[in-house]
């Protein structure tokens, strides 16, 4: 059971597509682990479908259909096929996306396949893809039982945990939990006991380490 | 299907008996009155998308394509020219929506969605794949329309696309105020951080708005289901 969840305008900004890309991930990620936020999102989709059969058309070109189905390649002459759906619907995939194969390999369980970069004993980080000016996008391991060094943001951060479990001050996060902490917290996530943890991670900004050693080893990000 | 070649589209108005649950009729209606005030200026009828989709996705059926296509090209580019985009760009995105629509339409699942939110997420994810190659490039997708485990979806036990008809008059029962907003969100794909700049208010007026707005959607479509449900 999924206790935390990504605040309601993020859903909103997701549905409507207005989320910079590495944070519009990170729910996407969430939403495959949670039913209800991924019902939420739907609800919100189907008012978008809504609206968008309501705008006031505005009319196409004239030839635009005569290309779209030269395109698609077929011509409504010869639509009496029947053909079954063929493998150009699996090869366009241009706007589909999919969860990034790192993040896959972890939600089944083969996150040790990953190649993983240390960054200091108990953390180790894989950067994801990530074109968005100023937000960085990664998996972060936590060694069982270890914490992330303490640290405060300039800006957002948002933890969405896969697997394993972690807490941090009176909260506990296990896998499809999301966690956005806004520049004023402190905090110090520990990993569970009982195995590591493993987060996707994306952080506004720069990242100020507090604590000591945190900013000796520097091992959460470097932006 | 003749009900929706070209213009006679306009003044198609779907009634839903209050009395009965009697299947949907198709009744002609002036556009005036409370639909003329809430911008309700054509409506596409229902059932008659949702068999389009179904004889696309089956059958290929490039005619009902073109019905399809003749609907929902036109909002598409609406939609694109509200978000931003040049008529030449909103052309474009709409007729590579339009193409998309076509080879994914096997994928198109009315369990989940309407047709009409169907091709709105396809519509969106195009806009939002266009923004990202003009300002920022990259190889990595978006990933809006990863593939999702089949939750408890209170969805799967109604008819979607009556839940979207009913969602679409309720629209316009919300307060101008709150329009206003849903509008900023959904058709320009603004943040609530961007709106409330567009608008001088305070970041927590636009919440509370957009908020109460969807707020009161849903539990009109709580409701539908309910009635649903109970029948």
């Amino acid at each position: 059971m999924i206790q935390h969840r990504p605040p309601e305008e993020m859903l909103v900004d997701y549905a409507t597509g207005a989320l910079p890309q590495p944070v519009a991930m990170a729910v996407a990620t969430h939403a495959q682990l949670c039913a209800e936020s991924q019902q939420d999102i739907q609800a919100m989709e189907a008012v978008g479908g809504a609206m968008l059969v309501d705008l006031e058309p505005v009319p196409v070109s004239e030839g635009a259909l005569a290309k779209v189905l030269k395109q698609i390649g077929e011509a409504p002459a010869t639509a009496e096929h029947g053909a079954a759906p063929d493998a150009r619907v699996q090869a366009d995939t241009d706007a589909v996306g999919s969860l990034h194969r790192d993040v896959l390999a972890v939600l089944e369980g083969k996150g040790e396949s990953i190649h993983w970069k240390r960054k200091g004993p108990a953390v180790s980080s894989a950067a994801l893809p990530c074109d968005v000016p100023g937000f960085d996008l990664r998996l972060l391991k936590i060694k069982a039982g270890k914490a992330v060094p303490q640290h405060t943001h300039d800006g957002m951060e948002i933890t969405l945990c896969l697997s394993g479990g972690y807490s941090d001050g009176d909260a506990h996060y296990a896998r499809g939990d999301f966690q956005v902490a806004d520049p004023s917290l402190d905090h110090r996530p520990v990993a569970d006991d009982d195995g590591d943890c493993i987060v996707l991670a994306v952080v506004e900004k720069r990242i100020r380490l507090t604590s000591r050693t945190g900013r000796l080893i520097n091992p959460f990000v470097r932006l | 299907m003749g009900a929706l070649q070209g213009r006679e589209v306009e003044a198609a108005v779907l009634v839903r008996s209050q009395t009965d649950n009697a299947p949907p009729q198709i009744m002609s209606k002036e556009p005036s009155g409370s639909t003329a005030q809430t911008g309700w200026r054509r409506s596409v009828t229902k059932p008659d998308v949702e068999a389009l989709m179904e004889r696309i996705a089956l059958n290929r059926d490039a005619r009902a394509f073109a019905e399809l296509f003749e609907l929902f090209a036109p909002r598409i580019k609406a939609f694109m020219i509200k978000g931003g985009a040049d008529l030449a760009s909103a052309e474009e995105l709409s007729q590579e929506t339009m193409v998309q629509v076509w080879r994914r339409a096997a994928s198109f699942d009315p369990a989940k969605a309407s047709a009409s939110t169907w091709i709105f997420t396809i519509a969106r994810n195009k806009r939002i794949d266009r923004l990202r190659r003009e300002s920022r490039p990259g190889p990595d997708p978006v990933l809006y329309e990863a593939d999702m485990p089949k939750p408890a979806n209170p969805f799967e036990s109604v008819d979607n696309a009556e839940t979207e008809w009913t969602l679409r008059q309720r629209v316009a029962t919300l307060s101008t105020e709150q329009i206003e907003v849903i509008e900023k969100a959904f058709y320009e794909d603004k943040s609530h951080a961007a709106i409330a700049e567009d608008l001088g208010l305070p970041l927590g007026t636009v919440k509370s708005r957009i908020r109460l707005a969807l707020g009161r959607l849903r539990s009109m479509m709580n409701d539908e289901r309910e009635m649903e449900a109970g029948k």
